[in-house]
């Protein structure tokens, strides 16, 4: 069994550095990092990743517009995503939530949290 | 007759009248003497009168005025007998018209209000009597008309009349001043409800500017936390230990963070049915470590079979559990903490210090009343009104945020329940929490 695919896209380049090597420590994961929004699109659709982590309020395209266009485009649509919430974005977390049926999680979370989600959404889409 | 009289007889008679004659003489000077004593007599009586008099014929012309009545209107006697009675009227006299007519048929009458004028034009209110009178055939000889000055009267009765004012005026300003004192403290309060309203909703847009902002940064650290926690080897005790304290900073921070999100106006309730003796007993189980490192005794007096509330079942557990934290924190060791649930039917508002909530309850409500008592150190009434301002604590820095009760009240609010604080220094506090029935 290979490693599971993470992708997170995140705007806060320090957390996504600690994410990938919490997660790549923990084992079994590989993590790849996009600081913004059309960077996530590109490399979601070039990697085609196991699971999405998609901060909510980034600069520029926002987190639900990320959202939106991944589950619109089919090479991305079935990628489970998990959005990462500091509850700045209310209204766009419950609009993704109504939409997409989505997860997500509360920041600050840390390591052994943020896998264990991982791996309770990933069990669920398989 | 006469011609048979003889000289000596004549003589006789003639002595006879002429006796007779002095005698007449004599009565009449002496019913002269009596008449002259009499008038004068009457005249004193006229001139010692107080109120003035003065005697008219059937022609209303002034036939007797006494001194009184000289003095009263400046005239001499002589300038007013003969004269016509108006002259001494100032408008409307007794004697014309309707009003004589009256006075005739009637005889007479009595206290009639009306005006004498001086002779240098002064008005001056009188009291008029008059009397009619008439000769032994019933025909009108004359009127007597008795006047008092009501000036004094007037005055005294004017001056009665505006002390009577004035007290009116002084009650009715010492009701304005009551009715203002109770407008005030209405004010004062409403003000005090502004102020707090206006410090929640400070604080919610405060927290919803910066959750994001600290969030993040806390995610940096706990992430970095786990993963130095999970590097180091267990030797390095010491490290291990700094990292718990840092996973310990960054929780409280992110609960301040959360406490202050609940001010939020977005924050919605997930309003349902609930038992509230349920509801008490998590809260007691999620503070129990608490209670038993301060060896504090717990007492429970809960009524069974209580109806259900309308509640957030996690808000209302997060009420009863920054009121329980707050009971321990003010108590020292072996303590005592008393909770009650009883139903209650509101019979008025209270209106303690520490009251605070929406009154949405009506007299003869049936609520769920829960009481948290604990045997701390108690509040001052100073400290009593400030107990809900966020960030108001009497805890040393290693304690409280100051947002444990201002939380609360929000809660509180959304409910539309009530929450009353009472203390007493030295004896303890009781939180009071009246909620709906489902």
């Amino acid at each position: 069994m290979g490693l599971t695919r993470i992708l997170i896209i995140d705007d806060e380049e320090n957390f996504c550095k600690l994410v990938k090597m919490n997660l790549e420590l923990l084992g079994d994961l590989s993590v790849t990092i996009a600081t913004n929004g059309k960077m996530g699109i590109k490399l979601a659709k070039k990697t085609k990743p196991d699971l999405i982590l998609l901060d909510m309020l980034m600069p520029g395209m926002k987190g639900l517009e990320v959202l939106e266009r991944l589950k619109k485009d089919e090479n991305t649509m079935a990628i489970p995503v998990v959005m990462l919430s500091a509850i700045g974005d209310e209204p766009s977390k419950t609009r993704a939530m109504e939409l997409y049926d989505e997860e997500y999680i509360t920041k600050p979370i840390d390591g052994p949290q943020l896998k264990a989600k991982i791996e309770e959404v990933l069990r669920r889409f398989k | 007759m006469e011609k048979n009289l003889n000289k000596k007889e004549k003589g006789a008679e003639a002595l006879v009248s002429q006796k007779a004659l002095f005698n007449l003489l004599g009565d009449i000077t002496e019913a002269m003497d009596g008449l002259a004593k009499t008038k004068e007599y009457v005249d004193n009586i006229i001139k010692s009168m107080i109120d003035t008099l003065i005697v008219i014929d059937p022609d209303t012309i002034i036939k007797t005025v006494n001194k009184a009545t000289c003095e009263l209107l400046g005239y001499k006697e002589e300038e007013l007998i003969g004269k016509p009675v108006a002259i001494i009227f100032a408008e409307v006299t007794p004697f014309k018209g309707a009003r004589m007519k009256k006075l005739i048929e009637e005889n007479s009458i009595k206290d009639h209000g009306v005006a004498y004028k001086t002779k240098s034009g002064e008005e001056i209110p009188v009291s008029f009597s008059g009397s009619v009178m008439r000769d032994k055939h019933g025909d009108l000889v004359g009127i007597v008309g008795i006047a008092r000055d009501m000036r004094e009267i007037k005055r005294l009765m004017q001056k009665e009349k505006e002390l009577a004012a004035q007290a009116a005026a002084a009650e009715a300003d010492r009701i304005k001043a009551r009715e203002l004192e109770i407008a005030y403290k209405k004010l004062q309060e409403t003000q005090d409800m502004l102020i707090q309203a206006e410090k929640l909703s400070a604080a919610g847009q405060l927290a919803g500017g910066v959750a994001h902002e600290v969030k993040n940064p806390l995610s940096i650290i706990i992430q970095g936390v786990s993963y130095l926690e999970k590097k180091l080897p267990p030797k390095e005790r010491d490290s291990i230990e700094i990292l718990g304290m840092i996973r310990e900073g960054v929780d409280r921070a992110d609960r301040i963070i959360g406490l202050l999100l609940d001010f939020s106006k977005e924050t919605k309730l997930d309003l349902r049915p609930e038992d509230v003796n349920s509801i008490l007993e998590n809260s007691l189980t999620l503070v129990k470590a608490k209670f038993e490192l301060k060896n504090i005794d717990v007492k429970r007096d809960i009524k069974k079979d209580i109806p259900k509330v309308l509640a957030d079942k996690r808000r209302i557990e997060q009420v009863f559990v920054n009121i329980l934290l707050n009971a321990i924190q003010a108590m020292s060791e072996e303590g005592k903490i008393i909770i009650r649930s009883y139903v209650k039917e509101l019979k008025e508002a209270t209106n303690g210090l520490g009251r605070r909530g929406e009154d949405h309850f009506q007299i003869g409500e049936k609520t769920v009343i829960v009481e948290i008592e604990d045997t701390g150190a108690g509040i001052s009434k100073e400290n009593l009104k400030k107990i809900f301002d966020p960030f108001f604590t009497t805890k040393d820095s290693s304690g409280g945020t100051g947002l444990g009760l201002s939380v609360s009240l929000n809660i509180i609010k959304m409910h539309k329940a009530l929450i009353d604080i009472k203390s007493q220094i030295g004896k303890g506090t009781k939180a009071i929490i009246t909620l709906k029935v489902a």
